[in-house]
């Protein structure tokens, strides 16, 4: 007999490993997906690297965070991210945490806002949001994000957008699927990093306005599509 | 007499380091040359360092005990760490220490040269502080023609440098950094590389905002040595293949 939504469980599995496996997530950060029969819950892992999680790690957790059940296991401490950003964005089905080595230096730089530079970071719009945590709660917390009020406010600066950046410590985003939310990650890394590059290189040929503004013709974001998650699923030694 | 617990402590400490070793060589924290050794589980004034070679390569057999002056306890015809004086002199200087690990990571390598300091700027790095202090051998010690630490006077004046902290940079040449436990180091390690390089990049960028004061880790009053999962020694052991 299979629980609900095992198929969610087994897909949510697959995007930790292949996060993982792409460097997107190393030892920490997490990945989630909203619960498929009710939709004010959700679904991570326990505490653990998210290349070693398996369908028995995974947990539900209610709207505020909280464990659903009595399982004897420690939870990631900044679930109350994924609540957060669930409460908020009722378009939003999937949600990564990480720490890409390649955004960070965009969270803490006042010169240079990570923004779009390639197709693949055309999400990226004339600039990604950076939350920071000092902002709100001062400057003696640890940076981690501990509480539903720090969560609401990290996703408060997520707003409608697909990417956030919180200061010295990561990134969280936001998609419509588990698929997308790792095209995202991935599209997330190159951009970034292509930024570096083109920067490096002096005098930019730029996105334009209207290349960036929404348009009825293309759809609401990259995504990784079947190809690419067949791909990566390879990748990752998960075919 | 070693009772049973003590017993298991060691076996614990030794299987540990050698993990630590074979970590910290696969993720390139340490490459052919470097080292890390653990303060000795039931004796305070001995510790336990591989014989000189790769710690990609370092078994429970090449472990050999030392004193903390930085020979070994019983004669020995393998070849040994010239550095092994870095190990000795912090942990007589800080019997809080229990790992020490020194590297030639190439992330941090240009902080030591630099007038720019190293300092926190990632969270999982609060370890680091707001400025990490370079030792300068030529300096402490006019007219030494080897930049190495191969004398346990050498091995006192870097430990001086490094006072409270739990790291410092040795300039030219790498870093030492402490920790309460084999895991706690590698954490510190690998967190320490991800700082600097995007300390660096951040720098090219322009200005950039590092942690607060108040957001780094206060070396006399550190949290925990490893976090409770201890998620993260479970995945660099599996990475590193052990």
């Amino acid at each position: 007999m299979q629980s609900e939504g095992a198929g969610t469980r087994l897909e949510l599995v697959a995007a930790n490993r292949i996060l993982g496996h792409e460097g997107i997530l190393d030892a920490f950060g997490h990945v989630s997906v909203r619960h498929p029969g009710n939709k004010g819950h959700f679904l991570l892992s326990r505490a653990r690297a998210p290349e070693n999680v398996e369908v028995a790690d995974i947990l539900e957790f209610d709207g505020e965070g909280g464990l659903v059940g009595d399982a004897d296991v420690i939870p990631y401490v900044e679930r109350f991210i994924h609540a957060a950003v669930y409460e908020a964005r009722p378009d939003v089905t999937a949600v990564c945490h990480n720490h890409a080595l390649s955004i960070l230096p965009f969270s803490i730089s006042r010169s240079v806002r990570l923004r779009a530079t390639i197709n693949a970071s055309a999400m990226f719009g004339d600039g990604v949001p950076v939350w920071d945590i000092a902002r709100e709660f001062g400057e003696d917390t640890d940076l981690l994000v501990r509480t539903m009020g720090q969560g609401r406010s990290l996703a408060r600066a997520l707003g409608g957008g697909p990417v956030a950046l919180m200061r010295g410590h990561g990134s969280v985003v936001a998609g419509i699927s588990l698929h997308q939310v790792t095209g995202r990650c991935l599209d997330m890394d190159r951009g970034a990093k292509a930024q570096l590059s083109v920067m490096a290189l002096g005098p930019e040929r730029s996105f334009t306005h209207a290349e960036l503004a929404p348009h009825p013709g293309r759809p609401p974001g990259v995504t990784a599509d079947d190809r690419a998650w067949e791909y990566l699923l390879h990748r990752a030694g998960l075919d | 007499m070693t009772s049973g617990a003590a017993a298991q402590d060691h076996d614990g400490i030794r299987s540990d380091l050698v993990s630590a070793n074979r970590i910290l060589g696969h993720e390139g924290i340490l490459d052919a040359y470097g080292h890390v050794s653990a303060r000795h589980p039931g004796t305070a004034e001995r510790f336990l360092l591989s014989k000189a070679q790769a710690p990609d390569l370092v078994t429970q057999d090449d472990l050999i005990e030392f004193s903390l002056s930085g020979e070994p306890l019983t004669a020995t015809v393998q070849p040994l760490y010239v550095e092994r004086y870095i190990d000795a002199a912090i942990y007589a200087a800080r019997p809080d220490v229990m790992t020490v690990c020194h590297s030639h990571t190439p992330s941090i390598l240009p902080f030591s040269v630099s007038m720019t300091p190293l300092r926190s700027v990632i969270h999982t790095a609060r370890f680091i502080g707001t400025g990490v202090p370079v030792w300068d051998l030529a300096r402490e010690f006019p007219g030494e023609w080897s930049p190495l630490v191969r004398t346990l006077e050498y091995g006192r004046s870097l430990a001086a440098a490094l006072g409270e902290r739990s790291m410092v940079l040795l300039r030219g040449h790498g870093c030492v950094v402490i920790g309460r436990n084999p895991q706690e180091v590698v954490s510190r390690c690998i967190t320490m590389d991800r700082n600097a390089r995007v300390q660096e990049v951040a720098h090219r960028l322009g200005d950039y905002t590092p942690l607060h004061q108040a957001e780094c880790e206060d070396p006399r009053n550190p949290g925990p040595p490893m976090a409770p999962d201890n998620r993260d020694w479970e995945y660099f052991r599996q990475r590193a293949g052990l």
